[in-house]
């Protein structure tokens, strides 16, 4: 199940930020992480562009995605000092004609 | 109607947050369940062929089984020939009870196949030996599956997408909101009242009948010419007179 959900038109690229303060309160920074996408079907999807990483602060460009389709992407990152490993999941709406507030 | 733009209809009636995907695709499914339970439709057809057992009665049908078929609903029909033959010939499934045709058939009766019936997942056939490894093809119905991808469609949703969409806005209503009344708004919408009798299962019983009638049903002149070629399928032949 998704924490989080984005919508987006196929032609934008969005940077998303997650910051795991709440989930790694005993670190201040990140050893390690990664942001994988699939598509509903768990096949891999080219939907993401470079990571970035700031304290514990985890970047990622979102961009392209094929039009009503919806995309899962895990972000998971490993604390320094607690070497506790958590994830952030984030639902990927790529929709070009629905609009207004979600 | 693509699969996810059913998707967004039944979101947008919970917020567009409000339902989790998870929980969505759980709705969409009992959605189609809620209709596939009304009837037997048109995309729910499929056919199997499978061997006979030299004295073997019973046959299972399930995944894995002797009739490997996933989600089996319903036998429309089942024939049987033997390998080396080309034509097939009907076998009487389902119209005589499993007691009455214990006493007409011995244990040890063999033949080719004349009647057979679903016990559970099970077809058994009679005379309870058969004699030779027969090919056997089973016509049946199976509960179905949305698709998987959210570009993806099938008949259902391509034609009848709004059906989906009031089953899975129903479940939601019903299981999300708690809100039967509500929910009996769109179960209307689905099925009329009584239920079942109007609204889009109506629509959908309808195009199944026009299909069934091409597919099964003959009107044939009880006299003159049109007699001889009436077909051997006996009970579904409409007498003109």
């Amino acid at each position: 199940m998704a924490d989080d959900v984005v919508v987006k038109r196929p032609n934008e690229i969005q940077t998303y930020d997650y910051d795991f303060t709440p989930k790694l309160p005993l670190d201040a920074a990140l050893s390690a992480s990664t942001v994988a996408a699939v598509d509903e079907e768990g096949n891999s999807a080219a939907v993401l562009g470079t990571k970035s990483v700031s304290g514990l602060i985890l970047s990622v460009p979102l961009q392209g995605g094929t039009d009503q389709k919806d995309y899962t992407v895990t972000m998971q990152a490993t604390g320094t000092t607690s070497a506790d490993v958590r994830e952030w999941v984030v639902e990927l709406r790529v929709r070009r004609n629905l609009q207004g507030v979600v | 109607m693509l699969l996810g733009e059913a998707k967004d209809v039944v979101r947008e009636h919970f917020g567009r947050l409000g339902l989790n995907t998870t929980i969505l695709t759980l709705g969409l499914t009992e959605g189609r369940k809620l209709i596939e339970r009304e009837g037997n439709f048109w995309w729910m057809k499929g056919t199997y062929d499978a061997s006979a057992v030299i004295n073997q009665q019973d046959y299972s049908i399930q995944s894995g089984g002797d009739f490997d078929i996933d989600n089996f609903k319903d036998a429309r029909a089942l024939l049987w020939k033997k390998a080396s033959d080309v034509n097939w010939q009907p076998v009487e499934l389902g119209i005589v009870d499993h007691d009455e045709l214990d006493q007409m058939y011995d244990e040890d009766d063999q033949g080719n196949p004349e009647f057979a019936l679903i016990d559970n997942t099970t077809l058994k056939l009679y005379p309870p030996l058969p004699d030779f490894a027969y090919d056997l093809r089973l016509y049946f119905y199976q509960w179905t599956d949305n698709p998987t991808a959210n570009t993806d469609t099938d008949d259902l949703l391509k034609n009848y997408g709004m059906a989906l969409c009031y089953g899975a806005i129903i479940w939601g209503f019903e299981m999300q909101l708690k809100d039967l009344q509500g929910a009996s708004y769109w179960r209307n919408l689905l099925g009329g009242t009584p239920f079942g009798h109007g609204g889009e299962i109506a629509k959908l019983k309808r195009e199944n009948f026009k299909r069934d009638w091409k597919d099964r049903v003959m009107l044939t002149p009880h006299l003159g010419a049109g007699r001889l070629t009436r077909r051997s399928i006996t009970n579904l032949n409409i007498y003109c007179r």
